[in-house]
Formats: structure tokens, C-alpha cells, sequence
């Protein structure tokens, strides 16, 4: 059915009834459909014309919620009005996410390496078994010859200056020579087997172990 | 449309006054007489254009567009919900409130067959019937809202005018 014969036969079913159709109209429209489907048809169209559908008027309350977000819109400022698509906005979220992870991945942070330093005492018994002399070679100390006296006599055996007299307070490289040499001694004249530690609270205490 | 961009109420006052009622009643119809649904969605559809009027198809007429928002949410709304069901028991309740009254009975039964077949049918079938029968649009105008072609809303109107017809012919309201 051509556009024409659909708005030729719609025109005649609003308007028309089938037995009051001319020849030609009567032929046009049995073309298309029949006797009872026309008259079918006719009905619907009449009856729908007659029927006054249920009007209704929408509430005022409508209108002034719709007022009221219109005041809204247009005091809001420019930028609340700005509108993007979820999807952007999700993209754009993520891809600052992504830049701050690179950002961290990327940093080196020093290490700190932090040392603890123990000390531990540990008391060591241990008897001593040996002894160790040692000499300390005396050096040449300052000559204090007291005005008058005779030089002292110089030993070519050893080339040592030894000036027995001269141990005094001013001298105190010999002195301290002289105190080691009688520790030692007194040492070993009182121990029997050598001397043991047990008993020796300062030999105790300088025997630290460093870990 | 550029006057309500920039807030127009007296523009917007007069699109209100002009659309509501007919777009409020095509609602009304298509939902098969749920008012309350069909305020709802008219105060939907309204919010729409008042935030983002730049929606607007400059292409088309303001009652072309209107209608074509229109239906798209009752497509919408079709989809997420059943309506016929309610409809049916509507209709029970239509014919014992007009059972002594049969002066009008047979034209009560008439269309509530018809809501019936209706109902049955797809909204955008649907949407046709009602803009052609109720809104009195033309084929021009409701190719425009369907985005369809004109030779399809005819055959399609034709076919649905055959098939009703055929199934309210033992309702003649005579």
C-alpha cells in the first residue's frame, strides 16, 4: 500500500461508512482489506473519537518544586554547573592516581642503618701464668746537673745516660719506668703459680672485651 | 531555550503552561492511568530541560522534542517495571462498578478491551496509538518523535488499526 491509498483509506475510515462509499472508494479499500475488516475498523476510529479520555490538570505543587530548582540552577556558581561525564571524571581520578604512584615508585629513600653498640662485660677468670718483662729503654731525660758537681759518667756499653741521683719529680718518664719494673716485681714474688685475677678487682675491671 | 539557559522563569512559565497538561495526560494514558507516576515523571522530564537545556535538538520543534523525551522515558519505565498486571485488575474493577448500568456497558467493555489489547502491546506500538488517536498528531510528527521513517509509521498504523479492530469486534458499542 502506497502512502497515498493509506491516507485515502485512513481519511475514509474516520469519516465514512462502508455502504456509503462510492464505487471507486469501495474498490480501493477492497484492495487492501475486506468488507468486515473495514467496518472493524470504522468502529475503532469512532469509537475512540467519541471516548473523552480521562483529562487530568498536574498539581501546583509540581510547579513550584520545578520553580524552586530552577532559582537553584541559577545561583549556583558557574563551576557547579560544569558537567562532565562519569567516565571523565573517572579517568581523570585514575590518571593522577597513577602519576602519585610513579612519583613514590620512583623516589629513593635513604636507607638508615642504625647501629646499636652493646657493651658487655665479661669477667674473665683466669690465672695468670705469665709474666713478661719488659724494658723500657730509658730516654734521655733532661740534665739537671746541680751547679758545682761533677758531670756524670757515660756508659758506652749502652749508650745509656743514667743519672741514678736525679729522681725527682721533674723527671717523670723514669719515675713511671721505675714503678712498673717493682709492679712486676711484687708480682710475681706474691703469687705462687702466677697471680690470679680473682682477687684483683682493677685487673678485672681493665680486662674489657669489646664486641 | 537560550532564555532558559540563563534562567528565564517567565520562559520557563510559558513552556509549563503550554506542555504540562497535554505531556501530563499522554503519561497519564500510557501509564494506564497511574497519576502519581505520571506527575512524577512530567517533574522529572521538566527538571531535565531545566538542567541541561543545551539538550535541546535545535533540529526540532519544542513539541516534537518534548514528545520524543516523552517517550524515551516511557520506554524507560517499561522496561523496569510490570504494568500490565495492574492494569488487568483495573479493568475487572471497571466492569463491576458499571455492571447494573447497561446503557453504557457495552462502551465500557469496548475500552477496557481495548486498554487491554494496549497494554499488550510494545511501548513504542503504543506511543504510536496514543499520538495518533489521542494527541492527533501527524504521521510527519510522530516519524519525528520515533526517529523513524513516515512509510514505517504508517504501515505500522495501519497493521495495529487491523489487529485491534479484529480483536474488539464482538464489543461493538452499539
Amino acid at each position: 500500500m502506497n502512502d497515498k491509498d493509506f491516507e485515502k483509506i485512513e481519511q475514509l475510515l474516520q469519516t465514512t461508512e462502508f455502504s456509503e462509499l462510492s464505487q471507486a472508494e469501495k474498490e480501493l479499500v477492497l484492495a487492501q482489506i475486506s468488507e468486515t475488516d473495514y467496518s472493524a475498523m470504522r468502529e475503532l476510529y469512532v469509537h475512540v473519537k467519541s471516548t473523552n479520555p480521562e483529562e487530568i490538570i498536574p498539581s501546583p505543587l509540581l510547579k513550584s518544586k520545578l520553580d524552586k530548582a530552577l532559582r537553584a540552577r541559577k545561583t549556583a556558581p558557574a563551576i557547579v554547573r560544569i558537567q562532565m561525564p562519569l567516565y571523565q571524571v573517572a579517568a581523570v581520578a585514575l590518571l593522577f592516581l597513577m602519576v602519585g604512584v610513579g612519583i613514590n615508585y620512583t623516589s629513593k629513600t635513604p636507607e638508615k642503618i642504625v647501629t646499636n653498640t652493646i657493651r658487655e662485660v665479661k669477667y674473665i677468670n683466669r690465672p695468670v701464668r705469665e709474666v713478661r718483662y719488659i724494658t723500657i729503654q730509658a730516654k734521655y731525660v733532661q740534665k739537671l746537673q746541680p751547679a758545682g758537681e761533677a758531670e756524670p759518667q757515660v756508659s758506652t756499653a749502652d749508650s745509656q745516660i743514667i743519672y741514678p741521683e736525679i729522681v725527682t719529680e721533674t723527671n717523670p718518664e723514669v719515675i713511671r719506668q721505675q714503678e712498673i719494673a717493682m709492679t712486676n716485681v711484687q708480682r710475681v714474688l706474691n703469687g705462687q703459680n702466677g697471680s690470679s685475677m680473682g682477687s684483683d678487682t682493677v685487673l678485672q675491671k681493665m680486662m674489657v672485651t669489646l664486641y | 531555550m537560550s532564555l532558559l539557559t540563563h534562567g528565564g522563569q517567565s520562559t520557563f512559565d510559558e513552556l509549563y503552561q503550554r506542555y504540562s497538561k497535554p505531556l501530563l495526560n499522554f503519561f497519564f494514558r500510557m501509564l494506564n492511568g497511574d497519576r502519581e507516576k505520571a506527575e512524577d515523571m512530567l517533574h522529572d522530564l521538566f527538571l531535565k530541560i531545566i538542567e541541561k537545556p543545551e539538550s535541546f535538538d535545535g533540529n526540532k520543534r519544542f513539541n516534537t522534542w518534548f514528545y520524543t523525551l516523552a517517550s524515551n522515558m516511557i520506554k524507560n519505565e517499561y522496561r523496569s517495571r510490570q504494568i500490565k498486571s495492574q492494569h488487568i485488575t483495573d479493568t475487572i474493577n471497571l466492569i463491576q462498578e458499571y455492571e447494573f448500568n447497561s446503557e453504557n456497558l457495552d462502551h465500557q467493555l469496548f475500552e477496557n478491551r481495548l486498554q487491554t489489547e494496549l497494554n499488550k502491546l510494545d511501548p513504542d506500538t503504543k506511543t504510536i496509538f496514543n499520538l495518533r488517536f489521542h494527541e492527533e498528531m501527524s504521521v510527519k510528527q510522530i516519524a519525528e518523535i520515533m526517529d523513524c521513517p513516515e512509510g514505517t509509521i504508517k504501515s505500522r498504523l495501519f497493521y495495529l488499526t487491523r489487529q485491534l479492530a479484529g480483536k474488539l469486534a464482538i464489543y461493538k458499542p452499539n
